[in-house]
């Protein structure tokens, strides 16, 4: 131990000699790590932000559809969604077989239905959902209570609203459980509260998932069925049991609709995995970019310390020369040399951490991206730029360890 | 101690014009001697004593260095062999620059591995014996020549070496300081330090035990000091 600190206080006492040209090579390592660091802080911020946005429409999810693009013409002539009450109890029942956790019915009111409260009017998505809807969207429930098979099955004339719809129709300072509001000229009687939902950065980077969560009224979709006047299902949303099956689930349920409708229509299914795939896709290959260049300022740093190490190698020869006569190994005159490039590259990677800190938390501020600390990440941004040191040490400190000591002695 | 028989060292290649710096050399040195190595001429004392100081190497004949066949040894064996046998005291000093006088001396001990408290107290007490007591911070730039003369005498003591190898030790040095370096010499050659000294001057060498004199890198005659 104390050898090691002797060999530090040497290295330190000899990088203060080229007390500039050591801080040189010491701030290509600083501009590296802190370039590793704000690149990974992005990186995980983005990623975190993604996926707490993504989990709004329920990671299990797998939504069913009728599919208008299909290439036989004759499955486009046929009106409506090609999805019955019917469909969905027959799915509803073989849960357990197909690996569908939950279900649930939607049915979209059509858009010019308003809803008021006194002189108070919104224009919200009016969605008909079964009991189980807000579990599998990952809607949490602030006051009131959710849906229940009797509020569906007797049409009960109940809503869930979400922060946004509240904030416009509910009188502001009022308990808006167990007050009344009109859709379409209807009286419902409001039970639930939805917690909001935060789909900014989807919305931010133009993906339809964007849509808004937070101006929806909820309620049973028999209900909204019956004042249509029809039972017809716009689709269904899934949660299936395991993530990893999410597209073998959705295909089988595919089939059902398909099997249900001989020659009538086509299906699509579209699953929340295939999208987290898409994403990680993207995301990894932005990471690429971000470490790629990254590891280029590391590199240009190792290079700089190589550069240093060389150049004090050749400077210090005579020292070496005189080392050697002394009794120095060469595993002693290495790890003189090492120690050096290795301590440039420690107060780098130390320094970088500093800076990368900083850097980190001014960008996560600009991008209102999530500030997420790694330990992980500052352990191997410091293991980084030692091994880059040693690395780019080792060539310049294997030729002094060496050299011929009478040569070395010889030498100016 | 040294035994050297037959020793022959030449410069380039038979094709180039080859350079011959030893001829043909047998010398035997005792341990507890002092000898002093002359020659007017060319670098041939200079090769000589790096070889026996287990620096350089050599074409033909043979050195034993307490018994041990030096050329077969592998460069660690002879580093270790310079480590704890040999201490050099060298004309221009060869003092590491930005290590203090402390850390200079105490530099072979942590070769050897030594506690950093046991390595500063030997040093610390080799510097003071040597009268440098009050230079152990300072770097060789602020000392004198013939204090970083002593410096160095000091870092060559350090492992208790049996033998000090010193090439022109005064030749950087005024004739004062020189005789003090000299009587240091005598001093440690007393109490039992086996000494070779390469020197170009007549009254540095007299103060050595034996005077071996070169010519051309052969040795011409074996004079024992009075």
């Amino acid at each position: 131990m104390s050898r090691w600190l002797s060999n530090v206080a040497q290295a330190l006492q000899a990088l203060n000699v080229h007390r500039r040209r050591a801080a040189l090579s010491v701030l290509g390592i600083t501009i590296g790590i802190a370039a590793v660091m704000a690149v990974g802080t992005i990186s995980r911020g983005g990623n975190h932000l993604i996926y707490r946005e993504l989990e709004t429409f329920g990671l299990n999810s797998v939504w069913l559809y009728r599919n208008w693009n299909t290439q036989d013409v004759s499955l486009r002539e046929k009106r409506g969604s090609g999805i019955e009450n019917a469909d969905y109890d027959g799915l509803n029942r073989d849960r357990e077989q197909l690996g569908i956790r939950h279900i649930s019915p939607i049915v979209d009111a059509p858009h010019n239905w308003i809803s008021k409260q006194g002189n108070r009017e919104a224009n919200a998505q009016i969605i008909g959902v079964g009991r189980d809807y807000t579990t599998i969207a990952n809607d949490k429930l602030i006051a009131g209570r959710l849906f229940n098979q009797n509020d569906i099955d007797t049409r009960q004339a109940v809503v869930m609203l979400a922060p946004q719809i509240v904030s416009i129709l509910i009188e502001p300072g009022t308990d808006p459980i167990g007050q009344q509001i009109y859709i379409d000229g209807k009286r419902f009687l409001v039970v639930g509260l939805l917690a909001e939902k935060s789909r900014d950065f989807l919305a931010s980077i133009g993906s339809s998932g964007g849509q808004n969560a937070n101006d929806r009224i909820l309620l049973p979709y028999t209900v909204i069925q019956r004042m249509l006047g029809h039972k017809e299902i716009r689709n269904l949303q899934l949660e299936v049991e395991e993530f990893d099956e999410a597209e073998t689930v959705a295909q089988n349920a595919r089939q059902r609709l398909l099997d249900n409708h001989p020659k009538g229509f086509d299906y699509r299914a579209e699953t929340m995995a295939s999208y987290i795939e898409t994403t990680n896709r993207i995301l990894n290959g932005v990471a690429i970019i971000g470490i790629v260049s990254a590891s280029i300022s590391l590199l240009v740093g190792g290079m700089g310390i190589m550069n240093v190490m060389g150049t004090a190698v050749l400077e210090r020869t005579r020292e070496i020369g005189v080392r050697k006569a002394i009794g120095a190994r060469e595993k002693d005159i290495m790890t003189q040399f090492l120690m050096e490039a290795g301590l440039i590259s420690a107060i780098g990677g130390l320094m970088g951490l500093l800076v990368g800190t900083v850097a980190s938390i001014v960008l996560a501020k600009v991008t209102g991206f999530p500030l997420i600390p790694s330990p992980m990440q500052v352990m191997l941004a410091l293991v980084i730029s030692i091994v880059v040191g040693l690395l780019s040490g080792f060539f310049p400190a294997r030729r002094a360890a060496r050299m011929k000591p009478v040569k070395a002695l010889r030498s100016e | 101690m040294i035994s050297i028989k037959g020793l022959s060292k030449a410069y380039g290649s038979i094709d180039t014009s080859l350079l011959i710096v030893l001829k043909n050399i047998h010398l035997h040195i005792e341990a507890g001697e002092f000898v002093a190595i002359m020659d007017p001429s060319g670098s041939g004392k200079s090769t000589l004593l790096n070889i026996i100081g287990a620096l350089d190497t050599f074409d033909a004949g043979s050195y034993h260095f307490n018994g041990q066949n030096v050329p077969e040894l592998n460069r660690d064996a002879l580093a270790e062999l310079r480590l704890n046998n040999i201490g050099f005291v060298f004309q221009s000093f060869n003092l590491i620059p930005q290590l203090s006088a402390l850390a200079n001396v105490e530099l072979p001990m942590l070769y050897t591995r030594l506690k950093k408290t046991t390595r500063q107290k030997a040093a610390v007490k080799q510097l003071t014996t040597l009268g440098l007591a009050d230079r152990l911070d300072h770097k060789p730039g602020e000392l004198s020549g013939g204090q970083q003369q002593r410096v160095a005498i000091a870092r060559a003591l350090a492992n208790d070496p049996a033998l000090i190898i010193a090439d022109e030790p005064t030749g950087s040095l005024d004739t004062e300081t020189g005789i003090e370096i000299m009587q240091l010499f005598q001093s440690l050659n007393r109490q039992g330090k086996t000494i070779v000294m390469v020197t170009h001057e007549e009254d540095i060498a007299a103060y050595a035990s034996r005077i071996v004199r070169m010519r051309d890198g052969k040795i011409l005659k074996n004079v024992s000091a009075a």
